[in-house]
């Protein structure tokens, strides 16, 4: 039962550990030196996330946490697609951040209430650090949102790409039934996925940035596969993107922005994998 | 009181050890020299970022990949400091950004050098860190009294950053024989630009910085604190440092260079903005610079309705 556990927690953290790797990929080429320094921080708490919860997989898997972050093949990490996107400019660096960051408040919201006292304490202090990030995005949402004609096209423009794949960070974890029925997990993900667009819309809405989100594009119906775990059916992901909707991912399909991004996360870390660095 | 008067009493007053704040009288020499001290040195924080930040991918385990990015992350709140310091003298911030990009003002040489792996890393965290370090401890000295004040928080992190890279560096060194090959073939390819890093022998009698304590030590006298103070250990660890090669001078029992094993030429070609990676470094800043003006304009919007 506790690899269960552990393939959830891992997929946690290779959400954590692959966004704060693209959000480190803006320190020191950031648009403005203040919030160069702003969101490396932010960077640094999601690597910091995902080593926290690497490390209580690793007792459960018998690796390290740096094995498990740096020694897995790609179709072993189990982030959604949204994360692993390359970061293109600031306008969807900032959607992303703000989609991603609402959602996983949602998500450790959820967390907190685990029958597993480890994660729900984890969850806990990861949310009150999370708290800041979510101020961070809603700042700088509100502020391109309220400024020039030119900078709430971008945005509005890259929260349309960034909304078609969010529903990747509500596909449901592997077993994630079983998890649900032990408490370790308390909402399905599903559910949490409705919220989610529930409040985005709704703030987005209150921010004048009306965002067209395609039918269908988060509340999925799920669909009972033949081990009886909940999974989301994909059909209509063809019309989102062609790159399925942003799903997959925590099933460890990928899309090549992640090929190329583990080759490079990896590459340090493979020449001498016992190592010590 | 003429020019010449005040000119004298300011020679006085920095001769008597005085120090001088943004808003004193001070001769207009003075003030173009240290401002372009002082932007030469913000440039060097923000273009630093660079070389560093091409590591942090590849960074090999999670606490290296939080501490480099934390790194990289002082270096360009180095700059912003740096550069508030200078707009006091009367340049802004954009002005000295669009001269940077634009290849009109200058950076340190070590910034033009590309990086290949992680034994870059080590190098960069340890030896040019401890180069700049030697130097900018010699600046709290300096006769400008802001800069000394942010010098005085910077030196405290570089401090941080020095035990970082000799963290970095004694790992690879007590590593494998592919680790120590690493951090061989980064120290083959650095050990030049290091030794250039302080510049060309000083020419005290024109030196006007010099004269006005702006920089209170010579090129030359860095770069010796520095060779002493590192070739030691850097064999001490078992590794080779090509030419100029280091030795003990007998009669001072110092370590040093010849100076005419030193090859300036990739110097004088970097202060024409010609190194290795200056215009694909400062390509990569101009067009993010000129990609991201909207959002600089939102920030400033903030700014101005805030105020």
């Amino acid at each position: 039962m506790s690899d269960i556990l552990a393939a959830i927690l891992i997929a946690l953290a290779d959400d954590e550990l692959i966004i704060g790797h693209r959000h480190s990929e803006w320190t020191g080429f950031a648009p403005h030196m203040e919030e160069d320094v702003a969101f490396s921080s932010i960077a640094q708490d999601e690597i910091g996330h995902a080593s926290a919860y690497y490390s209580l997989a690793s007792t459960m898997v018998g690796q390290t946490p740096d094995q498990l972050a740096f020694g897995r093949e790609p179709g072993e990490y189990h982030n959604a697609v949204l994360c692993e996107r390359p970061n293109g400019d600031w306008a969807y660096t900032l959607a992303r951040h703000w989609l991603y960051d609402n959602a996983d408040a949602l998500r450790l919201e959820a967390l907190e209430r685990s029958s597993r006292p480890e994660l729900a304490l984890l969850a806990a202090k990861i949310r009150r650090e999370e708290r800041w990030h979510s101020l961070h995005a809603e700042l700088w949402v509100k502020r391109v949102a309220e400024g020039s004609v030119e900078g709430r096209g971008k945005l509005l423009h890259a929260l349309a790409e960034a909304f078609a794949e969010v529903r990747g960070l509500f596909e449901p974890f592997d077993n994630e039934e079983r998890a649900i029925a032990q408490g370790w997990l308390t909402v399905p993900s599903p559910v949490l996925g409705a919220r989610f667009v529930e409040t985005t819309t709704a703030a987005l809405d209150d921010l004048g940035l009306p965002v067209e989100i395609e039918p269908g594009a988060i509340t999925t119906e799920l669909i009972a596969s033949s081990s009886g775990d909940l999974i989301a059916t994909d059909e209509d992901s063809a019309s989102i993107t062609p790159a399925g909707g942003g799903l997959g991912g925590r099933y460890g399909r990928h899309s090549d922005d992640f090929k190329a991004l583990w080759a490079a996360m990896t590459a340090t870390y493979k020449i001498e994998p016992e190592a010590t660095w | 009181m003429t020019y010449e008067e005040r000119w004298t009493g300011f020679e006085a007053h920095i001769d008597g050890g005085g120090m001088v704040e943004a808003g004193d009288w001070m001769p207009d020499e003075y003030r173009a020299g240290v401002l372009k001290f002082i932007e030469m040195h913000a440039n060097s924080e923000i273009m630093g970022a660079i070389p560093e930040r091409e590591q942090i991918p590849g960074a090999p385990s999670l606490k290296r990949k939080m501490s480099l990015t934390a790194k990289v992350q002082d270096e360009v709140g180095h700059a912003q400091l740096l550069y508030r310091v200078a707009e006091d003298l009367g340049k802004s911030r954009d002005a000295m950004y669009w001269d940077l990009v634009s290849g009109k003002s200058k950076f340190h040489n070590v910034f033009h050098y590309p990086t290949f792996h992680w034994g870059d890393a080590a190098v960069i965290g340890w030896l040019i860190d401890g180069a700049a370090l030697v130097t900018q401890a010699s600046l709290l000295e300096s006769s400008y009294a802001p800069y000394t004040r942010v010098l005085k928080r910077i030196c405290a992190e570089e401090q941080l950053h020095l035990r970082h890279g000799e963290d970095i560096t004694l790992e690879l060194a007590s590593g494998t024989d592919r680790q120590r090959a690493m951090l061989q073939d980064a120290l083959n390819r650095w050990w030049l630009p290091i030794i250039h890093f302080f510049g060309p022998k000083s020419n005290v009698d024109k030196d006007l910085l010099l004269r006005w304590r702006v920089k209170t030590r010579t090129n030359e006298d860095l770069r010796a604190e520095f060779l002493d103070r590192y070739v030691p250990k850097v064999l001490e660890l078992a590794f080779e440092l090509p030419t100029p090669v280091p030795f003990k001078d007998a009669a001072s029992e110092r370590w040093v260079v010849n100076d005419e094993d030193i090859d300036w030429a990739p110097l004088d070609a970097i202060k024409k903005n010609q190194g290795p990676e200056t215009e694909r470094r400062l390509g990569l800043r101009r067009r993010s610079y000129e990609d991201h003006r909207w959002v600089r304009e939102a920030l400033d919007d903030q700014t101005s309705q805030a105020a």
